[in-house]
């Protein structure tokens, strides 16, 4: 906890890109199913995504615009957040607090934020599991999304597209009224100072707030694509071979608005060109005139050039890999191993407790399994409701799964509220699942209702 | 132990009572927690059977007081009566193990506040003196709900003092005609016979209160009673004694099925139960027909259910 405080306290100290890295191998890692790493990936995916959003160079004019970055930052999050369903309800508030507090003052406060968050993670997040994307599983809603998010994008990007970003130099990003350069007509025009910018006249034609909050949507919706981009990949990874077919319908969609949504993005964000007709001062016509002019000058920079280390695209593109790699190497792990805790049955078999504790672990994965089997299959336990109940109602919209799914859940619950467990209901327990991985077959008309 | 304790009451009960098996379920829990039953629904349901039988099922020592409205508190607790050498205690009818207060709103709320220490702490204090009560001691009271004339409503005070209020319910009509049959002849609870020995509820009561409780559950219940008190149609939420009621309550239901350990459907199971004569509604409330039972309703589906993620 504390090294990774550490490594947020140097996020701050305007060494991003590093920090971005550093994530990127804490990640993976974070993700291995071990009951200590594990509290560190939802702060793993804060860190990214704050130091994402601090990299993009943008600053802010005025507090809408502030606003705006902030809900964005908090979507943000909340998106990898939820992809790897790092966050739980319980914590919920503790990351939007937390996000409302670097957004507001990313300095000081920023750190007494995360700070806080970590140690609150620490104590509350204690049950967390990280399980990619499994929260997005609307069919239609996606395919909606994908469509809606086109339209508004290419509007908004049509919008913007006048007036652009600027980013300048700065580690602190600042977004600011594009400068449109325009050849110079007359010669007495000139400046004469033999600054970089002379012979060149600034024309600021500045993004309106609303052109400023199109964009932010479109990168609003980039993200999103993003996580339900890899949603419905892990889903489609975890979805027997033969039956994939069901989920190209969604990929194609959203991965073609995905990669139109980029596009359009990268189309948005580069400089327009010059204005045709641009010069030099040294190829006016009739500079030489005055000789204090003629002698030789740089070509004006008029410092429209984006500053590649801090460019949005490349921190989306960063996080992009960041979130790729964790994901492969979550695959990895998972594929490895035959249970989720590969770690911890190093303990001494000859132990009884000790075996009773790795029976305990894998009849809760194994149910933790087939929830979320039902959740790949839509069917979602709501929180109000005790085991026994959702076994009812899985039991009514998969009725050829019934007996096993209640089986399954007398397995569970003496695990789970009795502490008692042993290696036959351990063993049990992981046939049923595997059992429904195959078989889980849902009423044709329910689960259209589920 | 505790599910064969259940199920012989219960089979002996089934003599006298037909269906009825979630009420006697929980007056049972109620009893293997150590609390104190209300059972409240309208006439003729079978109340007050219940009680005899289940009290005589127990093969405890059995008194029933009439409530009525010129009942004094003497009359439960007992008086001292002067015997040419002195004053001597008359014990009331309290003293006993069973105690069945029939129709209890009938009496005034004097008389009613007589048994609220014998409930709470299992004593009775007369004539400046503490006498301990039997052990065990309960009380199963009943109260008609519809009929207010004549009757005084039950203090808050009182109530909280019922681990649980239950309501007996008509019976379906195969329910309805097997009573008529097995009722035709003489009324069986004149032959009903204990079948708990001596010392078995103590004992039982022991085991029921050694049922594990996950400590996440126990959040839960906690969770539970506290949403209660933050709710707008009432002024008064369920006290702590609620919390102790509904942990007993899950343990008891949970030692009849026969487990050693409490689920979340246990603690759902009882909360109405528990919970309902407890929270207070305002007058609004009332009048614009919320109950406690919808209110619990509403909280249990409020308050996440501790289950794997």
């Amino acid at each position: 906890m504390l090294v990774f405080t550490a490594l947020i306290a140097s996020g701050w100290l305007n060494w991003l890109p590093l920090g971005v890295v550093i994530a990127a191998v804490i990640l993976p890692f974070s993700i291995r199913r071990n009951a200590k790493t594990q509290l560190f990936a939802p702060w793993a995916s804060v860190y990214v995504g704050a130091s994402a959003f601090l990299m993009l160079p943008l600053n802010f004019s005025n507090l809408l615009e502030r606003l705006s970055w902030m809900a964005l930052g908090i979507l943000l999050a909340w998106l990898i957040g939820l992809a790897f369903d790092g966050i739980k309800e319980r914590n919920h508030w503790a990351w939007l607090a937390g996000l409302i507090l670097l957004m507001l003052n990313p300095s000081a406060a920023g750190v007494i934020g995360v700070l806080g968050l970590c140690i609150f993670g620490a104590l509350r997040a204690r049950s967390s599991r990280i399980r990619v994307g499994v929260q997005f599983q609307n069919r239609s809603g996606m395919i909606v999304l994908a469509i809606l998010g086109l339209t508004i994008s290419a509007f908004s990007i049509l919008l913007a597209r006048p007036a652009g970003f600027q980013f300048n130099d700065a580690t602190m990003p600042v977004l600011k009224p594009r400068t449109a350069i325009k050849p110079k007509t007359t010669a007495s025009s000139i400046e004469t100072t033999g600054s970089s910018r002379s012979g060149v006249e600034k024309v600021q034609t500045s993004n309106s707030g609303l052109q400023n909050a199109l964009l932010l949507m479109n990168l609003a919706l980039l993200l999103v694509m993003m996580a339900l981009l890899l949603g419905l990949l892990r889903n489609r990874m975890q979805t027997p071979k033969g039956r994939r077919k069901s989920e190209i319908s969604e990929l194609i969609p959203l991965f073609g608005a995905f990669i139109v949504l980029l596009a359009l993005f990268v189309w948005a964000s580069t400089p327009p060109p010059r204005l045709e007709g641009t010069k030099t001062p040294s190829n006016i016509q009739g500079a030489n005139q005055n000789p204090s002019l003629n002698k030789p000058t740089k070509p004006p920079e008029p410092k429209l050039e984006r500053n590649e280390r801090t460019n949005p695209i490349f921190t989306i593109f960063m996080l992009f890999i960041v979130m790729a790699a964790a994901y492969w190497a979550y695959r990895i792990t998972r594929e490895k191993t035959a249970n989720d805790f590969p770690e911890e049955p190093e303990l001494d078999s000859n132990s009884s407790l000790e075996k009773k504790i790795q029976a305990t672990n894998r009849v809760r994965e194994a149910y933790r399994g087939f929830l979320e089997l039902c959740s790949t299959k839509g069917i979602r336990r709501s929180n109000d409701q005790t085991s026994l109940e959702f076994a009812a109602w899985v039991g009514r919209l998969a009725p050829d799964s019934s007996v096993d799914v209640q089986h399954l859940t007398r397995l569970y619950e003496p695990v789970r509220y009795g502490q008692l467990s042993d290696e036959s209901g351990a063993l049990e327990a992981e046939r049923i699942v595997n059992a429904l991985k195959n078989n889980f077959k849902l009423e044709p008309l329910l689960g259209e209702i589920a | 132990m505790i599910q064969e304790f259940g199920n012989r009451i219960k089979q002996n009960v089934a003599k006298v009572i037909v269906g009825k098996d979630d009420t006697l379920e929980f007056l049972l829990a109620a009893v293997l927690a150590g609390g104190h039953v209300l059972l409240e629904d309208v006439p003729g349901t079978g109340k007050t059977m219940l009680a005899r039988a289940v009290a005589a099922s127990l093969g405890l020592d059995f008194k029933r007081v009439q409530f009525t409205p010129d009942l004094l508190p003497s009359d439960i607790t007992g008086v001292s009566v002067y015997k040419g050498t002195g004053f001597e205690f008359q014990a009331g009818p309290v003293f006993t193990n069973v105690l069945l207060a029939d129709e209890i709103n009938r009496a005034t709320p004097k008389t009613q506040s007589a048994l609220l220490e014998a409930m709470s702490e299992g004593q009775v204090s007369a004539d400046g003196i503490t006498r301990p009560l039997p052990n065990p001691f309960i009380v199963i009271a009943t109260q008609n709900p519809i009929e207010m004339d004549g009757t005084y409503r039950l203090p808050e005070a009182q109530l909280d003092r019922f681990l649980v209020r239950l309501s007996v319910g008509y019976p379906d009509q195969t329910q309805e005609l097997t009573m008529l049959e097995r009722l035709q002849g003489v009324h069986p609870i004149s032959s009903l016979q204990a079948v708990i020995g001596d010392g078995n509820l103590l004992e039982a009561r022991k085991q029921s209160r050694s049922i594990h409780l996950e400590p996440e559950l126990r959040e839960y219940i906690v969770k539970l009673v506290h949403a209660t008190r933050h709710l707008d149609a009432t002024y008064l939420g369920a006290s702590p004694r609620a919390s102790l009621a509904l942990q007993g309550v899950a343990q008891g239901l949970a030692g009849l099925a026969g487990r050693t350990f409490v689920t979340p459907d246990d603690v759902k199971r009882a909360a109405i139960p528990v919970l309902g004569h407890r929270l207070m509604l305002k007058a609004e409330a009332r009048l614009k027909g919320v109950t406690p039972e919808k209110l619990v309703k509403d909280i249990l589906s409020s308050v996440a259910v501790p289950v794997e993620k």
